[in-house]
């Protein structure tokens, strides 16, 4: 007997909506969480020149930690980043002079620069989730004084293109998942810092954050629905918060009491967790991990020093 | 979190108008009051100096440098007195001499832990209003005392880390205009409140950055420089809500036209600007006359200019 066709699409609609295909399954499932990438020390847009710093990687569970770079004082190499399929890693080292952004793979190999830019230092680079370009913060300091723009490279170190203007502090750029936009800190507008959201050109940047919280470092949750960040740039006692992508919906993650910090967080693959620095916990300073509301703070690695994490999918 | 946070280098260019402490009209401002000395300070020497507006009879008042430096001038009631700081044992405090640079005594306490900055003379003259600074708090309030120091009176609340700087009494007494430093998010912005410190509120958007008050004679119009902690500010004038805002100078990035102060007539200003200087080493002094034509530039046997502040003709 032929099937009815209205009643076999419906079937057909039904076991869809019920029994998803292995790759819909995959792709609500998202990456598996890898390992977390760490460097310890300040390697940010007015670097600490003074510190040594190297790129780490280590299990979720704290245990197997690898040194990938092994840089000779002073020279520095820090600001990881894994690649969306987890092969490579971005980093930045002052290897040849000024900081600059460097590739290698995930397991250290190959460690070679990326993009070649003289007259500017290069920091907190992150990779497009195409993995064909990397977005990175672009610093110097005329007479002494900060000043960043953000800029995009493609994944070969070709067509380096500032997306962001003005003479302000503006760094920490992280791609949306959907790969259209670019969320970022910056004191622009005369504030001490917030977090802008722009297309990955630069255009249309706009203001998510109010100025009281002094918003930094953002990060896009996998889904692309919220954006971790952290408060008080620049100020003892930080915490960390989420926000729906349009700034909206702020909720507080942690809420730890000076002298301790919790700041500077990334999300795992999965979007379930967040790695994240903790400071002024004695005993305990150095790499955290939490769930991603907050609980279950643990820390996983003590380094003594801040730490920039960065969690990689499993490959 | 970890980098250090830049206080713009600031101090006192306050107007004082003896012969406006009873509210007069602009046009009566104007035909009373002649414009006679400009006191100034250089920040390579720190003395205090007075100089006619064409350059003629420049005086070096003090000779305490290095030992005592001085710095952050204010005129009295009829140029008659002059407020200063000068830095004793690492500490600053306030002094007061006559315009001739005799008769220097100290006003003020010696309290631990404090700082006085900023100076400046109420426009009858009884009071002086300044910055006192917590230094293990890194916060600065406005407060008032009397000229012999008595009746310390605290006009804004002491907040960790903000900074309230550069009071200035408008012309009728009624109210202070400051600076106030990373509150709310904000870098810098000025803010007015009555003379007894209530009704404290902004005046002015944060992209500003304004700093340094000045009030016009006839009370109507506030003076401000901008980028208090960037390069290329400039100096502003705009109505005492913030609004009506009007670009006086448009010196150049990475250059900078800075504390401005009005004439006792109030059609000029003076001001200092390091534009003739290509590395940005000088600062010279500048006098824009309001109407019409560029600023002259106003040679001086120092080009480290600092705080300026314009008196009326005596006699």
């Amino acid at each position: 007997m032929r099937p009815i066709p209205g009643i076999a699409a419906a079937a057909l609609l039904l076991i869809a909506t019920l029994v998803p295909s292995s790759g819909a399954a995959a792709r609500a499932q998202g990456p598996r969480n890898g390992r977390i990438a760490y460097s310890v020390g300040a390697i940010l847009p007015d670097p600490d020149t003074q510190g040594h710093s190297q790129v780490f990687t280590v299990r979720p569970d704290g245990s197997g930690r690898r040194q990938l770079t092994h840089v000779t004082a002073p020279v520095q190499a820090g600001d990881p980043n894994f690649s969306p399929n987890g092969r490579r890693i971005a980093y930045v080292s002052n290897a040849t002079g000024r900081f600059q952004v460097w590739v290698m793979t995930a397991g250290g190999a190959h460690q070679h620069r990326l993009v070649v830019d003289p007259r500017r230092n290069a920091f907190v680079p992150r990779w497009a989730p195409d993995g064909k370009h990397l977005v990175f913060t672009r610093c110097h300091k005329p007479f002494g004084f900060l000043e960043c723009s953000i800029a995009t490279v493609r994944a070969d170190g070709s067509h380096l293109r500032v997306i962001t203007r003005g003479h302000w502090v503006n760094f920490d750029a992280r791609y949306a998942p959907d790969g259209r936009s670019i969320a970022y800190s910056s004191n622009r507008a005369g504030l001490v810092s917030a977090i802008w959201q722009a297309r990955t050109d630069g255009s249309a940047a706009h203001r998510l954050t109010r100025p009281s919280p002094e918003a930094f470092w953002p990060d896009y949750s996998p889904s692309g629905r919220r954006i971790l960040f952290t408060n008080n740039n620049d100020r003892p006692n930080s915490n960390m918060f989420t926000m729906r992508a349009d700034g909206s919906h702020v909720r507080r993650l942690t809420a730890v009491k000076p002298p301790r910090q919790s700041g500077f967080g990334s999300y795992s693959p999965d979007g379930q967790r967040i790695v994240f620095d903790r400071t002024g916990l004695p005993g305990h300073e150095g790499l955290g991990v939490m769930n991603a509301n907050g609980t279950h703070a643990h820390t996983i690695v003590q380094t003594g020093n801040l730490t920039i994490a960065d969690w990689g999918a499993a490959r | 979190m970890n980098a250090k946070r830049r206080m713009c280098s600031i101090a006192v260019a306050v107007l004082t108008l003896g012969l406006l402490t009873v509210p007069a009209s602009a046009g009566a401002a104007t035909t009373r009051v002649a414009d006679g000395l400009i006191l100034l300070s250089d920040f390579q020497h720190a003395e205090l100096y007075t100089v006619r507006p064409d350059g003629s009879h420049f005086r070096q008042l003090t000779h305490g440098a290095p030992q005592l430096p001085s710095f952050a001038p204010s005129w009295g009631p009829n140029g008659g007195h002059i407020v200063f700081v000068r830095n004793v044992n690492g500490h600053d405090r306030i002094y007061e001499m006559r315009a001739d640079g005799t008769r220097l005594h100290k006003v003020g306490s010696d309290k631990p832990n404090y700082n006085d900055e900023a100076p400046a003379y109420f426009p009858a003259g009884r009071l002086i209003i300044f910055s006192r600074c917590h230094v293990p708090n890194e916060s600065c309030v406005i407060a008032t005392m009397r000229r012999d120091g008595s009746h310390l009176h605290q006009l804004t609340r002491e907040r960790h880390d903000v900074t309230d700087f550069r009071p200035a009494a408008s012309p009728d007494g009624r109210f202070v205009a400051f600076s106030r430093f990373f509150a709310r998010g904000i870098v810098d912005q000025t803010w007015i409140m009555r003379r007894n410190g209530s009704h404290a509120h902004p005046a002015g958007a944060p992209r500003y950055q304004a700093y340094g008050p000045d009030w016009a004679p006839n009370g109507k119009r506030l003076l401000f420089s901008s980028n208090c902690c960037r390069l290329g500010g400039n100096v502003y004038t705009s109505d005492l809500a913030g609004s009506s805002v009007r670009k006086l100078t448009h010196t150049p990035w990475p250059y900078a036209t800075l504390n401005g102060t009005y004439s006792p007539t109030g059609t000029r200003i003076v001001m200092g600007s390091n534009r003739r200087h290509k590395n940005r080493c000088c600062v010279d002094m500048f006098i824009l006359p309001l109407r019409r034509g560029p600023a002259r530039y106003v040679p001086l046997p120092i080009n480290h200019i600092d705080q300026l502040d314009w008196a009326p003709r005596r006699g």
